[in-house]
């Protein structure tokens, strides 16, 4: 990877970590403030909570007297004469319970009392007579309200209360704190402009009263208020009073602090509240145990011992005329049911908590692991990145549900749980796509390189093209009098050796074989110009003998040698009249004869000087030799005397005379050698040049 | 590949032993380089004792450094080559590029009779 592209990914990386980290502060700052709390999957949460794992009741301090259907089917449809709502409950008080709360109100005078039945019939019938002497029924209820310890509800109101209702009173016990004022703490509590009560006759006779509220923001009940403020007055919930009633006491004290609620006290009971004065009830399923029917209370079939000591509510569930509220459990709940749940609670102190930590603490929890997704995943493999935000979520869920399970309290795992995600789905492709940019960048920079060697490899192949077309045919030089071949198998792309050879005129050949010390394109641009600069001095000077040949080209070429390379040659002229070689040797290996009339191999090894350039203004001198009809001289370049073979052995000139004993042409000559040179060198790497020039005379 | 070098009088003995190939070619031309260009040297014998072989670009190094010498007076000899390296002198002509000596006593004698006694004084 090129640096550049390296510097893109690392930038690349880092803006991914910058724009993560800004999301995770911002978000974990939203959380601390109770943001997720105006987010309905907090209260998703807490109901799945709660509807996994209910409240387990393990007491029963409250018993539901129901008018049910059956109880209709008996005694008449609802409302009843409120004297038999009396018997009712003399029949409930006889069994000496805590408090009775009777969820019904009753506002108007009963219509069904003969007080009121007398004022629509004629007075002079018969019947008018008899009903005068019969009580007012709301008055038969007012006296069985005053012989026991009664609550009756009222219910919030959107209009001002139109008659006087009786309250206990509340006290506001201020603890002082960051803002020392109960009254601002009263000013958390849920307001109402008024409620609708019973009858002064029934609320004065009732030793208690209770507000029923039935007011939750989404249509699911998971909070009371147990105190609220009506038209300026603090009236407590139905199951606080009738706590109050049971417990004899004469006033309710509500606990404030820092400008907060933080509970009610009922005696020596206190109940904890969140800071508007609500509780949060911890459900249990609809229980039918919990419930007696009003019809086989008023036949007297009920054991008193369900009343004794315990709570006892009057509710109605009858079809169509019951309330029913949800709540986290699921289906809809008789609303008496859930004045009974909140006792169950206050009784067994196992409201749940959502505590004014649980905010921070979930910011916080999300601000570690953000910063983490953060931080591995634009450097973590897909896999491991995603293991890493499972476990995570999962690990969070189940700290939350088990803090849920072990001190009923509530914990959002699922809000940050969620952000989680969003924010991984988010980074990974922000990663995903940054990849992408990485690939392609990559992918220009490997482009570019493969041009680049695709132009350099271009050149070599031009360079070897020239080269290879600057070497002469042997078709050029075809003579009867005259065999030759030559042949050349460079090591790299471009080679350092040459041959040259060229008719000087009718009788005579001029030939020669070099080698340039060093390989590639500086060897082969040096051999070139070897090559031209020594035609040139041949052409120009065709009389002169092959030593001032070279004298002069060693001058030529030695005038610009700034790379200090040398070239080894031979050099030699062919008499195609008689077979005289007038030859010159600069430095070169020397050169092979193969006797026709022998088979025999001879060296050359006469005649010479230093390689070309060695030595500045050397005076080579030529010498002869006389070739017989059929004879060859074969001139090879240390590519084939130092080719080594795969254990390092150097192919050596007694290998190169084997070869070459008793070959009868120069093709077979330059065949021989080549396979035999090629076979010993299987498995090696060829280091150097092979070249190869055979030539024979064939007769005047 | 190491090269030792003694200074006798005006002449520097350089020894490099092994074989001095593409790979030891640049370390054999940074060797020589010092002594080159400095006039105090009249003359750069090489001990080829040890060495057992020398290819076209360690001879390189040798005409690059007959050529700077030369350019200055100065002489350069080997002496004392193995039968192999003899051999390529000989095929390569270069003891027409350097002067070749059996023995490097016998090359000292020759260049500097002061240096040879001073190789003799140890």
């Amino acid at each position: 990877m090129t640096s550049p592209v390296a510097e893109g990914v690392a930038l690349r990386t880092v803006r991914i970590h910058v724009a993560g980290a800004i999301v995770v502060a911002i978000v974990a700052v939203a959380f601390a403030l109770g943001g997720a709390s105006r987010l309905s999957l907090q209260s998703a949460w807490f109901d799945a909570c709660q509807r996994i794992a209910p409240r387990v009741v393990d007491s029963s301090p409250v018993t539901i007297v129901e008018i049910d259907d059956r109880s209709l089917a008996t005694f008449g449809r609802w409302p009843w004469p409120r004297n038999l709502l009396a018997h009712l409950i003399h029949t409930i008080g006889g069994a000496e319970p805590a408090a009775i709360g009777v969820d019904v109100v009753m506002p108007e005078p009963d219509p069904l009392s003969p007080d009121n039945l007398l004022a629509r019939i004629d007075p002079d019938s018969a019947l008018s007579g008899n009903l005068a002497d019969l009580p007012s029924t709301d008055r038969e209820l007012a006296n069985a309200l005053a012989t026991s310890p009664t609550v009756l509800i009222m219910v919030e109101s959107l209009a001002a209360t139109t008659h006087p209702f009786r309250v206990a009173p509340v006290v506001v016990h201020d603890a002082g704190g960051r803002a020392p004022s109960g009254a601002a703490a009263i000013t958390r509590l849920p307001h109402f402009p008024g409620v609708i009560a019973s009858l002064p006759l029934l609320n004065a006779a009732a030793k208690g009263w209770g507000f029923a509220s039935v007011n939750d923001v989404r249509g699911t009940l998971r909070r009371i208020p147990l105190v609220a403020d009506v038209g300026g007055t603090l009236v407590p919930a139905l199951a606080v009073e009738m706590w109050r009633v049971a417990m004899r006491a004469s006033t309710l004290r509500l606990m404030t602090g820092d400008g907060d609620v933080r509970g009610v006290r009922v005696g020596n009971r206190f109940f904890a509240t969140e800071a508007d004065g609500a509780a949060r009830i911890w459900f249990s399923p609809h229980l039918p145990q919990r419930f007696v029917s009003a019809k086989d209370v008023l036949e007297g079939t009920v054991d008193a011992s369900r009343f004794a000591h315990r709570f006892v509510l009057i509710g109605v569930t009858a079809t169509g005329q019951g309330d029913y509220l949800y709540t986290p459990v699921g289906v809809p709940m008789p609303g008496t049911e859930i004045h009974a749940q909140l006792l169950e609670n206050l009784y067994d102190g196992t409201l749940l908590v959502r505590p004014a930590w649980g905010a921070p603490i979930e910011a916080l929890v999300f601000l570690v692991f953000g910063a983490l997704m953060v931080w591995t995943t634009p450097r973590w493999q897909v896999r491991s990145a995603s293991a890493l935000a499972l476990a995570v979520v999962v690990a969070m869920l189940a700290a939350g549900f088990a803090v849920y399970r072990g001190g009923h309290v509530l914990l959002d795992a699922a809000t940050p749980a969620l952000a989680l995600f969003a924010l991984f789905g988010t980074l990974l492709a922000m990663t995903l796509a940054a990849a992408t940019r990485n690939r392609k960048a990559l992918q220009v920079v490997v482009q570019r390189q493969r041009e680049e060697n695709a132009r350099v490899e271009g050149e070599l192949a031009a360079a070897r093209r020239i080269q290879t077309d600057m070497l002469p045919e042997a078709s050029t030089v075809a003579d009867r009098r005259l065999g030759l071949v030559a042949a050349m198998e460079p090591a790299q792309e471009v080679g350092g050796d040459l041959y040259d050879f060229y008719r000087l005129d009718d009788h005579r050949l001029f030939f020669m074989l070099g080698d340039v010390s060093g390989k590639g394109l500086s060897a082969s641009i040096f051999m070139a110009v070897s090559k031209a600069l020594c035609k040139s001095v041949t052409l120009r000077s065709q009389d002169t003998d092959v030593g001032d040949l070279m004298t002069a080209t060693n001058l030529e070429i030695g005038r610009d040698n700034a790379s200090s390379l040398f070239v080894t040659a031979f050099a030699g002229v062919l008499d195609l009249t008689n077979g005289d070689v007038e030859y010159c040797n600069a430095g070169h290996e020397n050169p092979f004869i193969v006797r026709k009339a022998s088979g025999a191999v001879e060296r050359v090894d006469d005649g010479g000087g230093p390689p070309l350039c060695a030595v500045d203004g050397f005076a080579y001198r030529s010498a002869q030799l006389r070739l017989a009809p059929g004879d060859l001289l074969c001139l090879v370049t240390d590519g084939v005397t130092e080719a080594e073979s795969a254990a390092g052995t150097l192919y050596g000139v007694d290998r190169v005379a084997a070869a070459l004993s008793g070959a009868p042409s120069v093709e077979d000559a330059v065949a021989r050698l080549g396979s035999d040179v090629a076979a010993f060198a299987e498995g090696a790497v060829q280091s150097d040049d092979i070249t190869m020039l055979a030539l024979s005379w064939k007769g005047p | 590949m190491q090269i030792a070098s003694r200074r006798y009088d005006t002449i520097v003995v350089a020894t490099p032993v092994g074989r001095i190939d593409q790979a030891a070619a640049a370390p054999f031309e940074r060797a020589l380089s010092p002594h080159l260009a400095d006039d105090n040297v009249e003359a750069l014998v090489l001990d080829f004792g040890g060495v057992e072989y020398i290819s076209s670009i360690g001879l390189r190094v040798l005409m690059v450094a007959s050529k700077a010498l030369r350019k200055r007076k100065a002489r350069i000899a080997v002496a004392a080559m193995r039968p192999v390296v003899a051999e390529i002198f000989k095929i390569s002509r270069f003891d027409a590029v350097v002067e070749v000596f059996p023995s490097l006593r016998g090359a000292l004698g020759v260049l500097s009779p002061v240096a040879r006694d001073a190789y003799d004084a140890g």
